[in-house]
């Protein structure tokens, strides 16, 4: 080793261990591996760490130590070349970045219909009045027409109607926009009258235009029932 | 069958290869055979220290020949048939061990290796130990492949490209999609910590054993 000035230092152990790989490959100058080589003579620890290093990697090269194929694997392979169906493309590389990038957009894509779909839910399985009145009642502040289910215990009234509060608050706005919806879509769309909708005047219907009423139709079927009045003595004002 | 120009492990020349490259994509079936036979068992070897999983191990080996001579016409001159080979098979195997969850390493690598005889090997147990043979050879073979299999994949790769294919940093670079520099550096660390790890593992004259590679 040498200092700035060019003169030869005592080489340590700290010195020669960064170029122990450069050193086995071959890859040093041949004064400097003259100077690792002889610090090696000096040092047993230095030794015996190259010594490994040196063994490893002769191990790794020449260790069978694998699976043996079948004698026939290769002309198995090469009759499967015959196939075109087994002519496989190019396996694709992704990075980490890239397989995060695929999964966010695959997220994004399915949080649309996933969002329908929990909305439809909410409105199918809340609908107005759907629900058998059982006592004691609760009537919800604003909507004091749609009764909601307290569970009977007066204890988990508080959080629980909040919930059915919200849900319901919910279920009678997407109904009436839903209803909004389709009043919009008939002004402009000729639909075959249904029997829900008989006091709104429908124009007559051409062929092939009846698919929103068909695909809706059981779902206005649940959410245009009206909802039954609870009696009055079954009801907790609040 | 001809081979005469085969080294003593297989490799083909690369005049020869080339050769055989150009009757493959013309059709020729045996040529697409002799380049099987001539890169199929360290190819096998690659995929197994890699995948870590014996039954995998051909499934893999077949389907990267497979799509190897499946583009075999967009095959470019200037690199080795052996190169872009390695190339398909690595790409495969991350995405083995990505199915398998096998990042991580659950496998008792040690016990599969004790237990593996290589066939070349069984005519060997008749033999009185050599000092390739002894127990503490096998001992320290476990120890040492234990060691590489804790490397992550592209350390791994590097480690068995190198000393097994003796392919150049910018060749492994190929095979593993990154600038040379960076291999040399996944290469450094690699080693470095093949000595830290074998350092703790080693008993105290494992260096009067020598291993050979028919030892199994």
């Amino acid at each position: 080793m040498f200092d700035q000035k060019g003169f030869a230092v005592a080489t340590t152990c700290r010195d020669v261990r960064h170029l122990y790989d450069a050193y086995l490959d071959g890859e040093l100058s041949p004064s400097l591996a003259a100077e690792v080589q002889a610090h090696l003579l000096q040092c047993p620890e230095c030794q015996r760490e190259v010594e490994m290093a040196r063994a490893c990697g002769h191990l790794i090269a020449s260790d069978p130590g694998a699976p043996v194929l079948p004698d026939d694997f290769a002309s198995r392979v090469v009759a499967q070349l015959d196939q075109p169906q087994t002519i496989l493309p190019m396996p694709p590389i992704m990075t980490r970045r890239q397989r995060r990038r695929v999964l966010l957009e695959r997220a994004a894509a399915a949080f649309v219909p996933a969002a329908a779909a929990i909305l439809l839910l909410v409105v199918l399985i809340v609908p107005p009045g759907s629900r058998e009145p059982e006592s004691p009642r609760v009537v919800l502040g604003d909507s004091s027409y749609r009764p909601i289910d307290a569970l009977g215990v007066r204890e988990w009234v508080g959080p629980t109607f909040s919930t059915l509060q919200s849900t319901g608050r919910m279920a009678d706005e997407l109904q009436g926009l839903y209803h909004m919806t389709v009043r919009e879509a008939e002004s402009r769309i000729p639909i075959r009258p249904e029997p829900y909708l008989t006091a709104v005047p429908v124009p007559t219907l051409p062929d092939g235009s009846a698919f929103l009423t068909e695909l809706l139709n059981p779902l206005i079927q649940v959410l245009s029932a009206p909802p039954p009045p609870p009696p009055d003595d079954e009801i907790v004002r609040f | 069958m001809i081979r005469s120009n085969d080294n003593s492990d297989g490799r083909l020349a690369v005049d020869e290869e080339r050769g055989l490259i150009r009757a493959a994509q013309l059709g020729c079936k045996e040529s697409a055979r002799r380049l099987i036979l001539s890169h199929q068992d360290r190819l096998s070897a690659f995929i197994y220290r890699m995948i870590r999983d014996r039954h995998d191990t051909e499934e893999v080996c077949q389907e990267a020949f497979l799509r190897a001579f499946g583009a075999l016409r967009t095959f470019d001159f200037q690199h080795r048939f052996s190169t872009w080979l390695f190339t398909i098979a690595y790409r495969l195997c991350l995405n083995a061990m990505r199915k398998s969850r096998d990042y991580a390493g659950g496998i008792d690598f040690t016990s599969m290796a004790s237990t593996h005889r290589h066939p070349a090997t069984e005519a060997d147990d008749d033999v009185p130990d050599s000092v390739a043979n002894t127990d503490e050879a096998r001992r320290l073979r476990d120890v040492i492949w234990n060691s590489v299999e804790e490397l992550t994949p592209h350390q791994r790769a590097a480690v068995l490209l190198f000393y097994r294919e003796q392919m150049s940093c910018q060749q492994i670079g190929e095979v593993l999609d990154m600038p040379a520099a960076t291999v040399k550096s996944h290469l450094h660390r690699a080693r470095l910590k093949l000595r830290e790890t074998l350092a703790g593992r080693m008993a105290d004259g494992w260096s009067s054993v020598r291993f050979d590679a028919s030892a199994g």
